[in-house]
């Protein structure tokens, strides 16, 4: 490819931002051509369910760089979390303290996850490891569809006023505002929590350098754990907001959002956080235009086909993703 | 260019004779000075002709009464789909998570040949073959760019992407549906289908067994192993990755087909994600690169209901059980999460304990105390979906304590048979890890 | 002409100028000898020559052909075999099974025929079968046949590998520190084993050596490289003796000489 000698000198002065300038750049360019092509309600919508891919694919990073395994469960966290939620609320807990029994359960899932499985599994290939999560979540799957069967249920929206706010036009309901604002003050929470605190920075150690980190006193498997509870918190607080929004079924997250926020890891590189969560956002727009435009007519089913081509577009092209290094 | 080696020939060690041909993954001839008596080669011999007969004859009609010709076919149907998922698993290293759209391709290809294009079953069993190797083809040339666990999540989303809109395409599947696939032998004559099954089945293994003991399937192994001392073998490393794919393929599309027509009825619903871990499920628990646990292990899956059916008492026990299972999965769930990381020896005392408590349960006269209340908002728990938390349950406890499998179990009957010693101790862990697929 | 013969091969790898200006030549059934520090570009060249990398500048000729475009198992067609620094073997299989394999291409019957159950397949297994185990037999590992080659100690690890390699029917054997995890007995009774392997089988080695005293004794021209350049050339001894090569080897002081020996 000749022309890809051209970038180098822009390369080399922007470095590592390379990755990042790229993106939004792309995402500026994006924007206003949906707009131009009357596309904005998708744009909007799908920043919105970006925002929860976004989520999820922040624990899948997280889980890569402690264990260096892709948790397929990650999607049952979030779907376990949200049948808790249920269970409280039908049994009439008030809905405040059932999302925090909601959240308190995925973290157990996340907890036990670890313990028993990752745990003794430390040395097995990662492959091993991979099979083992799919396991996992097909274990929860399995006993999510033997309590509750496949119906559809709802639960409750923790907001339930739909004509407050009004973006571009577009009226967004409390509950998807709720969604982005609570995403990205998690996203920046996690964010200042890995770059500048220790714990944080210990977390990052352990991932890089499990050998080091333990001998300078960090408990490397205290950590591993913090780390899985803490990406099955993101996974329930993912679920239990979109739940309320379709509805949910047994393994819901699993089959409709654990693609695209593998792919939105993919798009930051498995190895950053913001990339992964700015990954989600594009990944929900691709989505949401998708059907929206639906160029192919005859085409069925053109959120999975977009992600499909948009994975592995991303794999072929730029495999380290758009903000990871190279 | 074929080169043989000629300059060996001049020199003056003599070459030792030998007969017989030996290939990686099954049972040899370990200890040349040991020759089975003829009562041992008989005793062997009645082992395969009773397990023939069992197979056959004593299973389908003696055991089952002639009643579960259709589970029985639905057997086959898996052994074989679990051969292919191992041929890509197993032999060419590529973890694929998205196998149930190898199997449906095949599926709705031979109902579209047979019912639109009217064309006999064996033409539809053929064009799904073929259609299956070429997808997997096409596949296999992405897996030449991207590998590892990378190349899973594209195969996950492959899987979604074909249940989505592969398998939405009105003309040809029908849409939303289905398309008919009506039964070869006659409408609920499952009986002589099983054995149609059972020929194909018979077919695969045979290719499979032909592959693994020439060069395409030693290429495999290596490539799968370490691809760069393979090409120096003279392997085309790029070819024979998307061979492997291609025979995967074939032995899918094959299944697809006669899935297809077992169940009369094709229709997207049935290829989903859940089914696509099934497989994975069940080639891991079977044992990758044992043809023979595949088989069992696949047919085990397939089996499942019709043995909970089959147990006395087993189904309306499991409906008395209501919440029982999941609270003492939970109990000891939470005291595992509590006290720490599990030593091995410790998760295996668990599972026999917890074995045993369920086997007592279940089986035993002894009356259930039930755990009141019930769920609200939930309706009582249903025995068919009892398989759907066995199965991840053994796939777990494969991985983690035994990560050969039932293959790993059946190694020293495959040993004995092959005409050694008996030997408990052979097939240790070594042999049958999955190997990281260059990550 | 020479068998091999690399023109000026250069490489870089992101800011590392790996190799550069690197030519060798190698006539038929000598045996030639590359030494140099760690990371002087040793295996780098082996990996341009074999074709695991390609260079950014120069061409590999091979009997007076140029194979620089050529893919690794091509190459391996042609006759040039080589060996690992860290073993290059199929650890899972055992070692029977590896030379099998390694005599992929002396497998004569088409490998999809061979699936459907062509009855060529039968035949060729066995002759291949036959000449692993005459090549076991010759180098006397006949005992580890059956062995599976993840267990093996490390000495006959590498007594696998040269039979594994030699399975590929050579005619241009690369080793790669073949010696190395060797004391010096072994190492010289290595030199005994390759002297006579080069007889038997008629080959032409190129070898990536660290002991000095096995070079001097077995080689019969010798490239020193540091920091991916051809450092001196020429007869063993000679090199050996040549002040930059010790320089390199040693740093500034020439009385340490004598460690060489």
């Amino acid at each position: 490819m000749a022309f890809k000698g051209l970038l180098d000198p822009v390369k080399r002065r922007l470095g590592d931002r390379y990755g990042m300038t790229l993106g939004v750049l792309c995402g500026a360019v994006l924007t206003l051509v949906l707009f131009a092509i009357g596309q904005k309600e998708a744009l909007v919508l799908g920043i919105i369910a970006g925002a929860s891919y976004g989520l999820l694919g922040l624990g899948l990073v997280l889980v890569y760089k402690s264990s260096g395994v892709f948790n397929f469960a990650q999607g049952e966290f979030g779907t376990v979390a949200v049948f808790a939620l249920y269970l409280a609320t039908t049994n009439g807990v008030p809905y405040v303290f059932s999302v925090i029994i909601a959240l308190i359960v995925a973290g157990l899932l996340g907890l036990l996850t670890e313990r028993a499985v990752i745990r003794p599994l430390a040395g097995a290939p990662r492959v091993t490891l991979l099979v083992a999560t799919a396991g996992v979540s097909l274990l929860c799957i399995g006993l999510e569809f033997w309590i509750a069967q496949p119906e559809p249920r709802q639960v409750a929206a923790a907001l339930t006023r739909n004509d407050r706010v009004s973006i571009f036009g577009i009226f967004i309901s409390d509950q998807r505002l709720l969604i982005f604002v609570a995403i990205a003050v998690i996203a920046a929470a996690l964010a200042y929590f890995f770059s500048r605190t220790n714990l944080g920075l210990a977390v990052l150690a352990a991932s890089q350098e499990p050998t080091a980190t333990n001998l300078v006193g960090i408990s490397v498997s205290r950590i591993s754990t913090l780390v899985w509870v803490l990406a099955a918190v993101l996974g329930g607080v993912a679920g239990v907001l979109t739940a309320p929004l379709f509805g949910f079924t047994p393994a819901f997250l699993t089959s409709t959002a654990l693609v695209p926020a593998f792919t939105a890891a993919v798009i930051g590189g498995f190895t950053s956080l913001p990339g992964a969560f700015l990954g989600g956002v594009i990944v929900g727009v691709v989505q949401a235009v998708a059907s929206s435009l639906n160029l192919f007519d005859s085409v069925p089913g053109p959120q999975t086909a977009s992600l499909f081509a948009l994975l592995v577009l991303i794999l072929l092209v730029r495999p380290q993703g758009l903000l990871g290094r190279s | 260019m074929a080169r043989t080696l000629t300059r060996l020939k001049k020199s003056p060690v003599k070459a030792a004779p030998s007969e017989v041909v030996s290939t990686p993954g099954t049972p040899k001839l370990d200890n040349p000075e040991f020759r089975p008596s003829s009562g041992g080669w008989l005793a062997r011999g009645g082992v395969l002709a009773f397990v023939a007969v069992l197979v056959l004859w004593l299973g389908p009609v003696v055991l089952l009464g002639s009643e579960e010709w259709f589970a029985l076919s639905l057997a086959a149907v898996y052994a074989i789909i679990g051969l292919s998922l191992n041929v890509l698993i197993g032999y060419t290293g590529t973890i694929s998570l998205g196998h149930q759209a190898f199997v449906g391709i095949g599926a709705f290809a031979s109902a579209y040949v047979v019912t639109e294009l009217e064309q006999p079953f064996l033409i539809g069993v053929l064009v799904a073959a073929l259609i299956g190797v070429a997808q997997a083809m096409l596949l296999g040339g992405l897996a030449l760019r991207v590998t590892g666990l990378y190349f899973a999540l594209i195969t996950l989303s492959y899987g979604l992407f074909a249940q989505d809109t592969l398998f939405g395409i009105q003309s040809i599947t029908g849409g939303g549906s289905g398309r008919e696939a009506p039964l070869p032998t006659g409408p609920d004559n499952f009986a002589p289908y099983y054995f149609i099954c059972l020929a194909f089945l018979a077919g695969v293994l045979f290719i499979d067994w032909r592959l693994m003991q020439t060069k395409g399937g030693r290429a495999l192994l290596a490539i799968r192993e370490n691809p760069r001392v393979a090409s120096t073998f003279g392997i085309n490393v790029r070819a024979y990755t998307v061979l492997g794919f291609g025979v995967a393929g074939l032995f899918a599309g094959v299944g697809g087909a006669l899935l297809a027509h077992l169940n009369g009825f094709v229709d997207s619903t049935e290829f989903s994600f859940s089914l696509a871990l099934v497989f994975v499920l069940m080639t891991v628990v079977g044992g990758l690169r044992n043809r023979t646990g595949i088989v069992i292990g696949s047919a085990f899956f397939a089996l499942l209901d019709l043995l909970i059916r089959k147990i006395p008492g087993l189904d309306s026990r499991l409906e008395n059980l209501d919440t029982t299972i999941p609270v003492v999965l939970l109990v000891v769930g939470l005291i595992v999460a509590v006290t720490g990381g599990l030593k091995k020896a410790w998760i295996r005392a668990g599972i026999g304990a917890a074995v045993a408590l369920l086997a007592i349960l279940l089986i035993s006269p002894v009356e259930v105390p039930l755990i009141e209340p019930q769920i609200a908002g939930f309706p009582p728990l249903v025995p068919e979906t009892f398989a759907l938390v066995v199965g991840p349950v053994l796939l777990l406890a494969t991985l983690v304590l035994y990560p050969g499998g039932i293959g790993q179990q059946i190694r020293p009957i495959q040993h004995w048979l092959a005409g050694n010693r008996l030997d408990l101790h052979v097939g240790g862990e070594a042999d049958v890890q999955i190997t990281d697929v260059r990550a | 002409m020479s068998l091999l013969e690399t023109n000026s091969l250069s490489i870089r790898f992101g800011g590392v100028q790996a190799a550069s200006d690197v030519s060798v030549k190698i006539g038929e059934w000598e045996i030639v000898g590359i030494i140099g520090p760690n990371g002087a570009g040793k295996t780098t060249t082996f990996n341009m020559i074999t074709g695991f990398y390609k260079p950014n500048i120069g061409r590999v000729r091979y009997r007076g052909e140029d194979i620089t475009d050529l893919p690794v198992h091509k190459r391996a067609a042609l006759g040039i075999g080589r060996t690992f620094q860290n073993v290059g073997l199929v650890k899972g299989a055992t070692v029977r099974d590896n030379l099998i394999t390694a005599q992929h291409l002396q497998a004569s019957y088409g490998a999809l025929p061979a699936m459907l159950g062509s009855p060529d397949a039968f035949a060729s297994e066995r002759t291949l079968k036959a000449q692993a185990d005459d090549i076991l037999e010759v180098l006397g590992l006949a005992r580890l046949a059956d062995t599976r080659v993840a267990g093996l100690p490390y000495g006959d690890l590498k007594r696998v590998e040269v039979a594994t390699v030699l399975a590929t029917d050579p005619d241009l054997l690369l080793l790669d520190e073949p010696t190395s995890g060797m004391g010096p007995e072994e190492a010289h009774a290595f030199g005994d084993t390759l002297l006579a392997l080069r007889r038997d089988f008629g080959l032409t080695v190129l070898m990536i050596e660290h002991h000095v005293p096995l070079v001097v004794s077995v080689c019969d021209y010798v490239y020193c490289l540091n920091f991916g350049q051809i450092l001196a050339e020429g007869l063993p001894q000679e090199v050996r003796n040549h002040p930059e090569v010790v320089r390199a080897y040693l740093g500034e002081d020439p009385d340490e000489l004598e460690n060489l020996v």
